[in-house]
């Protein structure tokens, strides 16, 4: 469990010397709680020190690599079962399915189709990131084929499954540098498997028939040699999947050794819609990798999406992106509202005047995400900030008249923000919530 | 071109302006006070004159009632004159000179002595005067002047020590009396002399030498710059008793009430020069105070210890204060050196030394390390904590093993601004509040028993956990009308809810003293900052509350803080009372205790590398454990298990739900 | 090798909340829906007992909707100028509730009188004999005229009402205390502001467990990650014995995830995001999903295809599918 602040700062000299650069000892310990900082930050801690504060730290889940130099993804070191209670670390990786049973041409097409899955969303580009070529034939040569025309033409790692550790072995040598994931369906075959991933320098992904079995597997595979496994529940099916996951987070958090490694999930539902709900809650729900036969985009851009959501960090401050928004069917006269990047005052404000019913424009200063009053006392939300982001904003070239509102709390600023700017600068009301009045009643473009 | 004459009542001052000068200002001139907190930006409704005689121009304002308006109120910084006036400043709006904080010096007179007389604390101040007798020279001992005194000294003094030439050249003539005729020189031997030695850094140096036993007269000036008041005792270093003590409102109230809003004036400019002079002069006005009352001469003392927080430090040395606010909030100095007193305008004996008390960064001051000291709690084994229920609501956690300090920015609510009827701690101020139901029956005491003019900090709080308990205001402090509709009013401006504590009139004031919900909810707000700010460190430290033995409060709040007030309002943890101690104005204290002992001057250079400063901006769960808190006493009634008990008695009895 | 028994031991349960009355309750429906009740994470059978399966009810208007997406016109165009045709229709397409908002007495909707509203309620509840949420129109000084009408007028039927919020609550407790329904108390996505709601409801006497939470809901995409984690905590809260966060949870998925670009963007993004006709359910639909996975009791869904599939997966998610 992890250790507090006043925890660690026992281990630690207490001399203050600083040459960690914090000021104190116990400054450094509540950076170390924190997980802001590593302990060999410290030149002067005691190899005592040191076994018993890493102990306590040490990741429960491998790190595992796939793919290499700029294609290079990294999955595991998840320390939490609940995002909120620090984040999740490593986004799952999507990796869509082509079987080498398909006709050329066939496989052609759906490989052109995989390497386009790139999509922009909120300003963000967002892509599957990998493609899982399936030995479904068999056959050692077509799988070596296509698994070199696969990486080829979409240009990502792959995810190699097959159940025979030879043919792994062929592909795996076609693809030398390219560091694929190589997976074993067979766990009759999952030792020889190990023995190719490790002689190829390629992570290996093993699955057994029940969690008992995968967890004798796991630490044969760990003796052979191997450190970079992944593992597959070996169930299918969105509940017994949803459990199988969360029984092997919850053990790995324990610390139980089998376990501890990132964990690689199948979609397998008869419908589009119900396999992209599948992915999703996989994704959200402890997968690192999910492999699955999804291909349309509409079908692969709300996976990404939950992504994006479920991975960001809920530690950083909440902020939207400052830029000028508009609120209904805003015209040359409708009013504008300065306010800061912080989401909480954005969204209120936003909500307010949608409540208020008065088409208006919103300026979202950039504040690093800080509140009114905290900006303006850390200078972040002054007159030249200000003006700074009206300039830029093109408003000028969409209202006709020079008047904006500011949040009440800092009327003080009105005075340098009308000489900067130039605007008449109107003191608008201290809360949030007097805004629909204040539009209403007192609002006037002349 | 003819000006504008204007005359301001009471105090009869006058002046006569341009046109295009606010009546603030204009007061200001004159050199009559009107409050202005928020500087004169027409925000804080503060600045409330009224206009006798003449006329004046301006802007409306929602601050007034229609009814003060007919009655000839305005708000002076919003306003400009158009004839020749006669403007009265009411009670409300003017300061009063000295606050006398009485009964707050008599337990700091006895505070320190407790402190003196604790685990041995020999007498040592920071500057000492040494009365010596020094042998004649002889033909075997024939040592110079300068050496025989130095030797002397050193043995009383033992350590480097340091002197100016400008000692050499008059010590010859100290030591000896001389008789000249027209033929001849004869000097008699004296050596009676009196060496004034100042610890400065790491060597001591030796400030003057007089004629004669004049040590006796060794005086030093505790001084505590707070935002709001600075504060004066006079000690006599030969015994460590404090004399006297005299306390003003801080002149930079007019640049404004808080911090930031004086910084910003710092940008004008003039303005660093200003808020520099304001503090020079305050003190000035202290020692004036002091030397009069005490018979004490200035040239007696030797030195002033001042504490306060890190931008009141930086305006009294003169340093810059820009840096102090903008990230990373980085000071000019924490540890200023001792610097000559007179560099600063400081009128004390002219070779007289200022000290500082040191501080931690931007946030945790020279006051706070000095209550830091002042508690004893960084030599303590059981875990303390320290809060200053001030603007900057600071709070230290620790004993002598650690100490974690961070700052919440609780807002001046608890210092009478930002409340409607919110007043500093003086002559007047109600402080404190009782109510029985039913009825309600409301009775409450003020500062100096004088008539009631508004509320000072510890009646705010009273009044809170008082509307609270009696069921007038529920667990989110919104007003119960219906509870006692006749004890209600409502604002003219929005319908909101005002509850009436005194009616207008009966006797003073010219209006009536009212809590309003907005001042409910800026209370709550306060509180659960300062409470936040606990919470926060506790669990980051990794400690409980019950393992807290002991909690200090300090704050120029009031004279009287009700704990249990306090804690059911939430302000305080749920902890039994005998392990809460108020203890006012803990800044003095502690720079009286660096003045009288080189000990705890020491101790307290190393006491403020110890403390660890937490940024609670950086911490993700304050927002929620603030929001948590803005509830009475809090959203968790199970943190307050005193206060749940009070409140189900209360519901059994009076079947009247929460 | 075995491996450690994960089941965690939680001594709280959520509660479970009934809405509607049959005849034999003193009602008019023909059935009642029951949701809560979950001892344990969402959906996992190891860890406590399994709650009610998640209740799915559709959105019905007062008054013909303004600014809806295509898809959802072709799913309800024929039927949404009468509440009552649109009742019928929401029950054919397998709603477990109607969910019926009252957007006509807002004062710049159309600013109906509080015996219009009346009227509404009375045909709704004729016309189906499905449990009924009513929510008001969020202008407090409206809202607190025509809710009491209508929860007089409802009496009997068990109704869920919204909402209370930490500002307005006295009015819509009074009515729901008087006239037996349940009540939808709402905060801005805080737990503490959750609980102080319900703190100042049960002040008034209103039973702690007859209160459905709703944290406010965002779309998938656009902040779905705030609502997930309170409700994750807020779960954990419950099964941890906190008996101010033991409420079930309703989610206004509808309403937000049709807000969206991507549920409403028709050409300019067919290329970049594909159609419109699929992109816009999948949305609804996901995000009721992966919102069910933080933890919620009682969706408000509008498009069909999005409401089947959530249905088919919460059946598999509470039975299990063998596959």
């Amino acid at each position: 469990m992890a250790l507090t602040g006043l925890e660690i700062y026992k281990h630690l000299p207490k001399t203050n010397c600083k040459d960690c650069g914090f000021p104190t000892c116990l400054a450094f310990a509540m950076k170390m709680a924190a997980k802001q900082v590593s302990l060999d930050k410290c030149p002067h801690v005691t190899a005592a020190a040191k076994a018993a504060l890493e102990a306590a730290a040490r990741p429960p889940i491998q790190l595992v690599t796939i793919g290499a130099d700029a294609q290079e993804l990294k999955i595991g070191n998840e320390t939490q079962l609940y995002r909120h209670e620090e984040k999740f670390y490593r986004p799952t990786l999507l990796a869509v399915r082509v079987c080498d049973t398909l006709e050329p041409a066939a496989a052609s097409a759906r490989l052109e189709a995989i390497a386009a899955l790139s999509f922009e969303r909120v300003g963000t580009k967002v892509s599957v990131e990998m493609v899982a070529v399936d030995n479904a034939s068999a056959d050692a040569a077509r799988f070596e084929s296509l698994a070199r025309q696969a990486v080829e033409v979409t240009g990502r790692p792959a995810v190699l499954i097959s159940a025979k550790a030879e043919n792994l072995q062929r592909a795996a040598r076609a693809l030398a540098g390219k560091r694929p994931l190589l997976y074993i369906s067979d766990p009759q075959q999952a030792l020889a498997a190990a023995a190719v991933a490790k002689s190829e320098n390629c992570p290996l992904a093993v699955r057994a028939d029940g969690l008992e079995e995968l967890a004798d597997l796991t630490p044969k595979i760990e003796a052979a040699g191997l450190e970079q496994i992944v593992i597959d529940p070996g169930v299918r099916g969105l509940k017994a999947t949803l459990e199988a996951l969360t029984r092997i987070r919850r053990a790995a958090l324990k610390n139980f050794r089998p376990f501890g490694y990132p964990t690689i999930a199948f979609t397998s539902a008869a419908s589009a819609m119900l396999q992209v709900i599948e992915a999703s809650t996989y994704v959200a729900k402890y997968a690192s990798i999910v492999v699955t036969d999804l291909i349309e985009r509409w079908q692969l851009l709300s996976v990404l999406a939950t992504r994006q959501d479920v991975f960001t960090d809920p530690q950083k401050p909440v902020a939207v992106q400052p830029k000028l928004y508009t609120v209904g069917e805003v015209g040359a006269d409708s009013p504008v509202l300065v306010t800061t990047n912080f989401s909480l005052t954005y969204y209120s404000v936003e909500g307010e005047v949608e409540a208020s019913r008065v088409p208006a424009y919103i300026l979202s200063v950039d504040t690093e995400g800080t509140s009114v009053l905290t900006a303006w006392a850390s200078d972040k939300f002054n007159a030249g900030t200000i003006t700074k982001a009206l300039k830029a904003s093109g408003i000028e070239q969409r209202v006709s008249h020079r008047k904006l509102i500011l949040p009440g709390l800092v009327a003080v600023l009105s005075a340098g923000v009308e000489d900067e700017s130039g605007w008449l600068a109107q003191v608008g009301p201290k809360e949030a919530s007097g805004i629909p009045s204040y539009l209403k009643n007192q609002w006037k473009s002349n | 071109m003819a000006g504008i004459r204007i005359r301001f009542l009471p105090e009869d001052r006058e002046t006569t302006v341009d046109e295009g000068v606010t009546l603030l200002e204009a007061a200001r001139r004159a050199g009559a006070y009107v409050g202005a907190i928020c500087g004169g930006e027409g925000i804080c409704g503060k600045c409330r004159v009224i206009v006798r005689e003449g006329e004046v121009e301006g802007q409306s304002t929602e601050f007034l009632t229609r009814d003060e308006i007919r009655r000839g109120y305005v708000l002076a910084c919003q306003v400009y004159p158009r004839s020749d006036l006669v403007v009265e400043v009411p009670p409300e709006s003017r300061l009063a000179g000295y606050v006398e904080i009485g009964e707050d010096s008599q337990r700091f007179r006895d505070f320190s002595r407790q402190l003196i007389r604790r685990p041995p604390l020999r007498l040592s101040p920071l500057v000492e005067k040494f009365y010596l007798t020094l042998p004649e020279p002889t033909l075997d001992d024939p040592t110079a002047d300068q050496e025989r005194l130095l030797s002397a000294v050193v043995r009383k003094r033992p350590g480097p020590l340091q002197m100016g030439l400008k000692i050499t050249r008059e010590l010859p003539r100290l030591l000896r009396t001389r008789e000249v005729s027209r033929s001849s020189w004869k000097w008699h031997w004296d050596g009676q002399v009196t060496a004034t030695v100042a610890l400065r850094g790491s060597v001591n140096e030796l400030l003057y030498v007089e004629r004669g036993d004049t040590s006796r007269r060794n005086f030093g000036l505790a001084l505590d710059v707070g935002t709001t008041t600075v504060v004066a005792h006079l000690v006599d270093l030969t015994t460590g008793i404090t004399l006297e003590a005299a306390a003003k409102y801080n002149s930079q109230i007019k640049f404004g009430a808080d911090v930031i809003t004086r910084i910003n004036y710092a940008r004008q400019p003039g303005g660093p020069e200003a808020l520099h002079q304001a503090v020079v002069e305050d003190v000035e006005t202290l020692i004036d105070d002091l030397v009069h009352h005490t018979q004490v001469g200035r040239g007696d003392i030797q030195c002033i210890v001042a504490a306060g927080n890190t931008s009141m430090l930086h305006f009294l040395l003169g340093l810059e204060v820009d840096l102090i606010r903008l990230s990373p909030f980085v000071p000019a100095a924490s540890a200023p050196p001792p610097v000559r007193a007179a560099e600063i305008g400081l009128r004390i004996h002219p070779r007289g030394i200022l000290y500082t008390m040191p501080m931690v960064g931007s946030f945790v001051g020279g006051d706070v390390t000095a209550g830091i000291l002042a508690s004893g709690m960084y030599r303590a084994e059981e875990l303390s904590l320290l809060l200053d229920i001030g603007t900057n609501g600071e709070v230290v956690l620790g004993n002598k093993d650690f100490l974690v300090a961070c700052s919440a920015s609780a807002g001046p609510a608890f210092e009478g601004g930002s409340v409607r009827c919110g007043m500093r701690a003086g002559s007047g101020a109600i402080d404190s509040l009782r109510i029985t139901m039913p009825g309600p029956v409301v009775s409450a005491t003020t500062i100096d028993g004088q008539p009631p003019l508004g509320f000072c900090g510890t009646g705010l709080i009273d009044a809170l956990a008082e509307l609270f308990l009696a069921g007038l205001l529920d667990r989110s402090g919104r007003f119960q009308v219906d509870a006692a509709p006749k004890c209600f009013c409502f604002s003219e401006n929005d319908g909101t809810p005002e509850f009436v504590v005194v009616s207008r009139g009966q006797p003073a004031p010219n209006r009536d003293i009212v809590l309003t919900q907005a001042d409910v909810e800026n209370l709550i707000r306060t509180k659960a900052s300062i409470y936040a700010a606990v919470d926060s460190l506790v669990e980051s430290v990794g400690v409980r509350y019950e393992d807290i033995s002991r909690v200090y409060i300090a704050g120029a709040f009031g004279n009287r803080l009700n704990v249990p007030s306090c804690v059911t309002i939430g302000l305080l943890p749920d902890l039994p009372p005998e392990r809460i101690h108020f203890i006012g104005n803990s800044s003095v204290a502690g720079a009286k205790l660096v003045m009288v002992s080189r000990e705890m001057y020491d101790q307290m250079q190393k006491i403020t590398e110890r403390i660890t400063y937490q940024d609670l901006i950086i911490d993700p769960g304050y927002m929620e454990r603030f929001t948590s808190a803005c509830f009475l006493p809090h959203t968790d009634l199970e943190r307050f298990p005193s206060v749940a008990h009070q409140l189900s008695a209360r519901l059994r009895s009076t079947n009247m739900p929460l | 090798m075995s491996i450690p028994d994960v089941k965690e031991k939680w001594p709280g349960r959520v509660n479970v909340v009934t809405i509607g009355a049959t005849a034999a309750e003193g009602g008019t429906r023909g059935r009642t829906v029951a949701i809560g009740g979950a001892g344990g994470i969402p959906f996992l059978s190891f860890d406590g007992p399994m709650a009610h399966p998640p209740a799915i009810a559709i959105d019905v208007l007062d008054k013909q909707p303004v600014g809806w997406p295509k898809p959802l016109e072709e799913a309800y165009g024929d039927v949404w100028a009468d509440p009552v045709l649109w009742a019928r229709r929401a029950k054919e397409l397998g709603a477990d509730l109607i969910n019926l908002r009252l957007t006509g007495i807002h004062p710049d909707e159309g600013d109906w009188p509080p015996s219009k509203a009346v009227e509404i309620v009375k045909a709704v509840l004729e016309a189906v004999d499905l449990p009924l949420i009513i929510w008001g129109c969020d202008v407090p000084e409206k809202d607190q005229r025509v809710m009491p009408k209508v929860a007089e007028a409802a009496q009997g039927e068990r109704c869920l009402l919204g909402a209370v919020t930490q500002t307005e609550y006295r009015t819509l407790t009074a009515a729901a205390q008087a006239y037996g329904h349940k009540l939808i108390a709402a905060s801005p996505c805080d737990i503490n502001i959750a609980k102080q709601v319900n703190i100042l409801v049960t002040d008034m006497g209103y039973p702690l467990t007859d209160i459905v939470i709703y944290p406010s809901t965002a779309a998938l995409g656009y902040g779905m990650e705030y609502i997930y984690s309170i409700l994750e905590r807020g779960r954990l809260a419950a099964l941890s014995g906190d008996k101010l966060m033991a409420q079930p949870v309703i989610l206004d998925v509808g309403f937000e995830a049709w807000r969206v670009k991507e549920a409403r963007a028709t050409e300019e993004m067919d290329e970049a995001w594909g159609p419109l006709s699929c992109r816009g359910p999948v949305w609804e639909a996901v995000t009721a999903t992966d919102l069910l996975q933080g933890g919620a009791d009682l969706l408000i869904m509008r498009h069909p295809e999005a409401i089947r599939a959530v249905r088919e997966t919460g059946e598999l998610l509470v039975q299990g599918d063998g596959k």
